[in-house]
């Protein structure tokens, strides 16, 4: 006899997921910008230096930025990911309702 | 030896380019990559916190949340392996602005100084012009004339800034951040930390300092912390340093286990219990407790009201002789409650946690009572635990405002942790009823000091520890009480003492 294979078990809060999804895409954003302020430093040290020095200080902080962008763009993708389990859970669920259709009316009391 | 022309003139050429950097922009641009590496371990814990939402079933379960949950720890461990190479890499970025400033300076006085007379048209001679290149070669050890030691070590300055710029791109390029030109991907970043698999729990760190456990906990991912909780809570719920969210987390494990075992010895699990029931009050009035040390077999408990990794301030509240948590639990928690309220009273936009600290078992039969064993002991460990509140700084949070508010004993405890090694980092004590301190208040290494000894107190009368913290030549600031105050009514809030301590802990009483 073979052994029973688990069910999993879902839940979902949205309201939850939804906050943890924006706190996400705020996250993304700030690293974004900093990786802006990194592109904006590389050019300053390029600028300052000049030369072979300029080159490499220029390429540090552009590696600086580069780094600091896709952990922001992965961020925001994950919050993407959230957000649309979120609305696809609730699609599901109102296509369920529908299916199900209106509960019935309750029961009246005897008179 | 005869230098080259080109030599003669690669020098000078070398010395006007280096004299031209611009300096002041370099410190700016470098500036701007400190404050970027400076916000990621903050912005990590907040990525830890989601990470940690997501990993609770509560929120969201199922097949899709596992997939979720692990994308982000991913996310967490690529962020830590950045915020890595980014802080090693601005090690090097710090030393290139710091030579660079000095060679361009220096090589603007060279330049300034006809120095290129010397190096240029005067040095006809060609034994002088070899030595002279020799000696300005970074590193050389040949005699300088005087005149030329400032270009010499513009020079030196200046190679070791295009050395610092070169290295601080191979802690970038272990991740994949190879220049300006090459487009690194997140999955490049995540082939080179190798997050395949399960995290294995790191090892908890052992004699560090609370400074340097927050380092070591700031540079672990989210998955590598929670793993670490899993694996070792007993190591972590009283290590400090470690984020106060973690050891509740790590303590509320051991609590668990504790209320569980039928094995529990019988008085560990009464205070067990006791610790439990006490959480579960606090928090049904919707107050945000942390369980922040059990020591069931040591008969300690630290409990703190409020958030202390968030907090602007934070207060210690040591209690004196014949507390312990199974008894007086309650009662502890009560006055943490009230003091909350008081700081909140005198500065309402602030953010405050107030500790019960009974890490340090106080005595309760002579001569323990009567020595000062127990706060030796206590002392170390309250020394501790406020190192351990200002490491909060290391994980990029600012570090609160820390005050100790002692009474009886409990004062006797603060004497002993200001005799430890290393300031005692509070910002400001209170101490109530003190039945004697060692010496005065300036000892208490603290910038604010505070007592009350109540006209009816005779404990405070007695003095046996020490001199009177009432004696005007002790030299802390009286707070307000009134006749009718005894041993045990400084935080009554029938009397005027605790609105002026809730001052104190907000930092909005002028001493």
């Amino acid at each position: 006899m073979s052994p029973p294979i688990a069910t999993p078990t879902f839940s979902v809060r949205p309201g939850a997921l939804e906050a943890l999804a924006a706190e996400l895409a705020a996250l993304a954003g700030d690293l974004s910008e900093d990786g802006a302020l990194c592109r904006s430093a590389a050019t300053s040290l390029a600028t300052a230096l000049g030369g072979d020095e300029g080159w490499s200080a220029r390429a540090a902080a552009t590696a600086w930025a580069a780094l600091a962008e896709v952990v922001a763009a992965r961020a925001g993708a994950v919050a993407g990911t959230l957000v649309a389990a979120v609305a696809a859970y609730r699609s599901v669920d109102q296509a369920l309702a529908e299916q199900i259709g209106p509960a019935p009316d309750a029961p009246r009391g005897h008179r | 030896m005869t230098a080259p022309p080109a030599v003669r003139d690669g020098t000078w050429a070398r010395l006007t380019v280096v004299a031209a950097w611009d300096t002041s922009l370099i410190r700016g641009a470098v500036s701007t990559l400190a404050a970027v590496s400076a916000r990621l371990p903050a912005w990590r814990m907040r990525l830890g916190e989601v990470a940690r939402s997501l990993d609770d079933p509560a929120c969201w379960a199922g097949p899709a949340a596992t997939g979720a949950t692990a994308a982000v720890f991913e996310l967490s461990a690529a962020a830590a392996a950045v915020d890595g190479a980014l802080t090693e890499s601005l090690h090097d970025l710090e030393r290139l602005a710091a030579r660079a400033g000095s060679a361009g300076e220096l090589a603007l006085q060279a330049v300034r100084s006809g120095h290129a007379a010397e190096l240029g048209a005067d040095l006809t001679a060609h034994d002088r012009l070899a030595s002279v290149i020799d000696a300005l070669a970074p590193g050389a050890t040949a005699t300088l004339p005087p005149s030329l030691a400032v270009a010499a070590e513009a020079l030196e300055d200046a190679a070791a800034a295009a050395s610092s710029a070169s290295s601080a791109r191979e802690p970038l390029a272990r991740l994949g951040g190879l220049d300006a030109w090459s487009s690194v991907t997140f999955w490049d970043v995540v082939a080179a930390v190798g997050l395949v698999g399960p995290v294995a729990p790191p090892a908890v760190p052992r004699g560090k300092s609370p400074e340097a456990v927050a380092g070591w906990w700031a540079a672990l991912s989210a998955g590598a912390q929670l793993a670490v909780l899993r694996s070792a809570p007993a190591a972590v719920g009283g290590l400090d340093g470690v984020p106060a969210w973690a050891r509740d987390r790590a303590n509320r494990v051991l609590l668990a286990r504790a209320l569980e075992d039928p094995g529990t010895p019988p008085y560990a699990a009464f205070v067990a219990a006791v610790v439990n029931r006490q959480i579960a009050v606090q928090e049904a009035a919707g107050r945000r407790m942390q369980l922040q040390l059990l020591d069931l077999a040591g008969d300690r408990v630290v409990l703190a009201v409020g958030d202390l990794d968030t907090a602007d301030a934070v207060a210690l509240l040591v209690p004196g002789i014949w507390n312990s948590p199974g008894d007086d639990l309650g009662r502890l928690t009560r006055d943490a409650v009230e003091v909350g309220d008081a700081a909140r009273a005198a500065a309402p936009a602030m953010a405050v946690a107030t500790v019960v600290w009974l890490g340090y078992r106080p005595p309760s039969t002579l001569p323990g009572i009567a020595t000062r064993g127990a706060a030796n002991r206590g002392g170390t460990a309250l020394a501790r635990s406020l190192d351990g509140v200002a490491a909060r700084a290391v994980g990029g949070m600012p570090r609160p405002r820390a005050t100790v508010v002692a009474h009886s004993y409990g004062t006797v405890v603060v004497d002993e942790a200001a005799d430890v090694p290393g300031p005692l980092r509070a910002d400001a004590v209170v101490l109530l009823g003190s039945p004697g301190m060692e010496d005065d208040a300036r000892s208490l290494e603290a910038p604010e000091v505070f007592d009350l000894a109540a006209q009816d107190d005779l404990i405070a009368k007695l003095r046996h520890f020490g001199r009177s913290t009432g004696d005007g030549e002790f030299g802390s600031v009286a707070l307000p009480g009134d006749p009718s105050m005894g041993h045990s009514d400084y935080y009554d809030p029938g009397h005027p003492t605790l609105p002026a301590i809730g001052e104190v802990v907000a930092g909005v009483r002028v001493p």
